[in-house]
């Protein structure tokens, strides 16, 4: 007796074009003889994809374990509260894992947490941006009420259907924090309340990182015969461009994806969009890819500071940003450190 | 089904109809669900069919979950599968009543016309056995289809792909064939006429 989980595991395969001719055909067969099959094939096939219908499959799964009564709003806000959990949890962990020097007054750890679940918020649902440090001032403002909060924080039952689709979502947010967290093995142990509301404000307010970002923009094209060749007219003309406007974000219309271009000024632009846009193991990949064509630039060291401080890995950035400290570049660089915490 | 959403395994082995009986004995709610849950996909689909909106075929399921809890104390289907899809197919066509007319073109695809021209078990074994010989008698377009669908066991997809026909165009060749083939049988048979 083949079981609903069978069924429609077999009958999204068909659908995705994904069984082979003659399973395809016994399948087709079958079909014909079984009208409910295939009304019930016909209806999956409305659906927006193969995926889409097994979202929706899902949905009605777990409306049907909760006793047919609730509608569609409860899995979405178990969903959630579920994602803000891991995310907050998550940036828990991280937290402790750092120190930090004093700066200001100890401020009660508990407190500076519903600020940044609040930035978190927003940016969950869509699961699209990297770990925490690419959170903008600009998404405080639209924050979740406060109620709301409190209530996705602490969820009374949490029964969590088999395969929830949020789970899926949710494993690159805790992808992300594992491999934040592991990059910072080997920093100092404990963190007093001061330095986690200094780390704070390095993440809430990426200055440092920005201002690295536009010092990669301004430094020129080192004067090698590789990058030379390398230029093409293209980038030519934008090096000009690139010059009057400190800062890249107002990228020009016609380029809408993250691809790296050939030519130095824009590859400097497409890895600081990359930055800016949280894509950081991308931003380190282009960067490596630079540094063949122009190694020992100083612009390279910038960039790895920029990401790593982006991402609130003050430790590594200091380190890149001592990579300057033999060049004509060594005073700025010595500026950015001592803004580091 | 138990909280972790899987069959529970004190109720998987039995049939339909005896899992039907233990909830008209016990009215036990977990019974019903088990009963049910075994076609949900098959109940959304049909849902999904004739109803367009995702969210409201989602609805129908539930209601037609609900419906079920009181139905099935009252009325006993002898095969539960195919009362499960009446029941459904009917609860779809009545709420689309309620909203617009129905979609004609749902109910005259080549699909339901082929339900029309069901064989019975017999009849189909009988045309598999002379269909190699049957089918050189079909016109092109038909004997090819029907050759390729039943002797080389090819899927709709794959034999576009070899023909160029649509697959509408597949469909309704076998379909027309069948029906080909079935009248030249009846013919050599006597005229056991069936209509």
């Amino acid at each position: 007796m083949n079981t609903d989980q069978e069924q429609r595991t077999r009958i999204l395969q068909y659908l995705r074009g994904e069984m082979p001719s003659r399973e395809a055909n016994a399948f087709e067969r079958e079909m014909m003889e079984d009208p409910f099959l295939a009304d019930a094939v016909e209806g999956l096939q409305q659906e927006e994809s193969a995926f889409q219908a097994s979202l929706n499959l899902q949905s009605v799964d777990s409306q049907l374990k909760s006793g047919g009564g609730k509608r569609t709003l409860f899995p979405y806000f178990r969903a959630a509260a579920l994602v803000v959990l891991l995310v907050g949890s998550g940036l828990v962990l991280w937290l402790r894992t750092q120190s930090r020097e004093e700066k200001t007054a100890a401020v009660a750890q508990t407190e500076s947490l519903p600020e940044s679940t609040e930035t978190l918020a927003e940016p969950a649902p869509a699961l699209e941006s990297g770990p925490i440090a690419s959170a903008d001032p600009g998404s405080v403002k639209t924050v979740t009420p406060q109620s709301e909060i409190a209530e996705k924080s602490a969820p009374p039952e949490m029964d969590y259907p088999a395969e929830s689709p949020a789970l899926i979502q949710a494993d690159p947010v805790t992808s992300n924090d594992a491999g934040a967290s592991e990059s910072f093995a080997g920093a100092a142990p404990s963190v007093s309340p001061a330095k986690t509301e200094a780390m704070e404000d390095l993440i809430s307010s990426p200055d440092v990182g920005e201002q690295l970002l536009v010092w990669a923009g301004e430094i020129p094209e080192p004067a090698q015969a590789e990058s030379l060749q390398l230029m093409d007219a293209n980038s030519r003309e934008k090096k000009s461009q690139s010059q009057s406007k400190s800062e890249g974000s107002a990228a020009p219309a016609a380029r809408a994806t993250t691809e790296i271009q050939p030519g130095y000024t824009a590859t400097v632009r497409d890895i600081s969009r990359l930055i800016r846009a949280g894509k950081h193991s991308e931003a380190r990949l282009a960067i490596q890819r630079l540094e063949k064509t122009h190694p020992g630039a100083a612009v390279i060291s910038v960039l790895y500071a920029a990401t790593e401080v982006k991402q609130g890995n003050a430790a590594a950035a200091k380190k890149s940003l001592r990579t300057l400290d033999k060049t004509p570049y060594a005073p700025r660089a010595a500026e950015f450190r001592n803004k580091l915490p | 089904m138990n909280f972790l959403g899987k069959p529970d395994s004190r109720w998987q082995h039995l049939s339909d109809e005896a899992l039907l009986e233990q909830y008209r004995t016990t009215r036990d709610t977990h019974i019903h669900a088990e009963l049910f849950c075994r076609y949900t996909t098959l109940v959304y689909g049909v849902c999904r069919k004739y109803i367009e909106d995702p969210e409201d075929a989602k609805d129908a399921v539930l209601q037609i979950f609900e419906k079920l809890l009181q139905t099935l104390l009252t009325e006993k289907p002898e095969k539960f599968r195919p009362w499960l899809y009446t029941v459904t197919k009917n609860h779809c066509l009545m709420a689309l009543r309620k909203t617009k007319t129905i979609p004609l073109d749902k109910l005259t695809e080549p699909g339901f016309m082929e339900n029309e021209d069901k064989l019975n078990p017999e009849e189909t074994e009988h045309l598999m056995n002379r269909l190699q010989q049957a089918q050189l008698q079909l016109p092109p377009g038909q004997q090819e289809c029907i050759r390729m669908f039943y002797l080389e066991e090819k899927s709709y997809k794959e034999i576009t792909e070899l023909t160029g026909y649509t697959l509408n165009e597949v469909k309704s060749h076998i379909q027309n064939g069948k029906r080909k083939l079935k009248l030249m049988l009846e013919k050599e048979k006597g005229g056991d006429y069936e209509y």
